[in-house]
């Protein structure tokens, strides 16, 4: 029987940890993020995805909540760096971040069990690409520029999605503070017996 | 002694492939069809235009073979199309930079004897530019 003070302690040490997680995961991702814009690609506006390789991490260890905050605070603080807040550039990287979030998070949620981290992983691009094919069209009004660049989008989509599935999921196993959503390993019913 | 303890669900599942085959699968069949369907748009009305002067001589299909001579300001010009392909020869000019331009059969491509005023342009009656991109943003 935990008394209240202890139970208090406890409380603000879980938000604690919670918090430096997330500002922890940030910067990697921001970092991530900054490297994918540096190495060159066969398609150039086509990314990696590299920064997805954390937020899917999160959403599998620490919850969609702080996946959320740091998905979306990468994205945010990734156009300053990058330079374009709030261009139309911006737009197209936030929505297609948001819809491969959804997506990702749904996923997870619901289809984790029977989709690995590569189907998620897939999905996540899939979505991220499509949103952002779908703006493009809609910008220049012409839907041929979709329906001959849909093929192309879903083949990066497939290289991209099954990479960055096996970046993650590696990520989980070496990271455990990841996998688990805890700065600090948990004390074990067997530890605490001991 | 604290340790480390997780699960993570699996990388890679059956599903997973089902998920990938299926949509891979159908997009790949999806740009066969198109790549397919547009051979048939943009074979058919290619046609060459022969302008003298500032006046249309000819129109010829490209996939009709056919010679034409086409009277120039030094000359008779003849204008070969073969096999879907365009050349001028014999054209009776000074630098001949005409005959040396070769074959033409794209859309868009010109052959030019200036000193003849005669012209030959490639177009299609379908606009095939609208499906092609000429920038790209980041």
């Amino acid at each position: 029987m935990k008394s209240g003070l202890e139970e208090r302690a406890e409380n603000v040490r879980s938000r604690v940890e919670k918090l430096s997680l997330v500002a922890l995961a940030t910067v990697f991702e921001l970092v991530l993020f900054v490297l994918d814009s540096a190495i060159p690609k066969p398609i150039p506006w086509i990314k990696i995805g590299l920064a997805n390789i954390v937020t899917l991490a999160l959403l599998i260890g620490a919850g969609w909540r702080a996946a959320a905050a740091v998905h979306f605070l990468r994205i945010l603080i990734g156009a300053v760096f990058r330079g374009g807040l709030f261009t139309p550039f911006f737009l197209l990287s936030f929505s297609g971040g948001a819809m491969s979030f959804l997506v990702m998070a749904v996923a997870v949620r619901w289809a984790m069990p029977v989709l690995g981290f590569v189907g998620v992983s897939f999905l996540g691009a899939l979505a991220h690409n499509f949103t952002q094919l779908v703006l493009v069209a809609a910008a220049l009004s012409d839907t041929t520029v979709m329906a001959l660049l849909w093929p192309v989008v879903v083949f990066f989509s497939l290289l991209y999605g099954c990479f960055s599935g096996y970046s993650s999921y590696h990520l989980c196993r070496r990271i455990p503070q990841l996998a688990t959503g805890r700065l600090i390993p948990a004390q074990t019913q067997a530890a605490a017996g001991a | 002694m604290r340790q480390w303890e997780f699960r993570l669900p699996k990388l890679f599942t059956f599903a997973d492939l089902l998920l990938l085959l299926a949509v891979g699968g159908s997009s790949f069949a999806f740009y066969c069809f198109r790549f397919w369907q547009s051979r048939f748009i943009e074979t058919g009305p290619t046609q060459v235009v022969i302008q003298a002067g500032k006046q249309i001589v000819a129109q010829l299909d490209l996939s009709q073979d056919t010679t034409l001579a086409v009277e120039g300001a030094l000359g008779d010009v003849t204008v070969v199309v073969s096999g879907g392909r365009v050349s001028f020869v014999n054209a009776h000019c000074p630098l001949e930079i005409c005959e040396k331009t070769g074959e033409i059969n794209h859309k868009g491509e010109v052959i030019v004897c200036a000193p003849n005023q005669i012209m030959a342009k490639i177009v299609g009656s379908v606009s095939e530019d609208s499906g092609t991109l000429d920038g790209v943003s980041r």
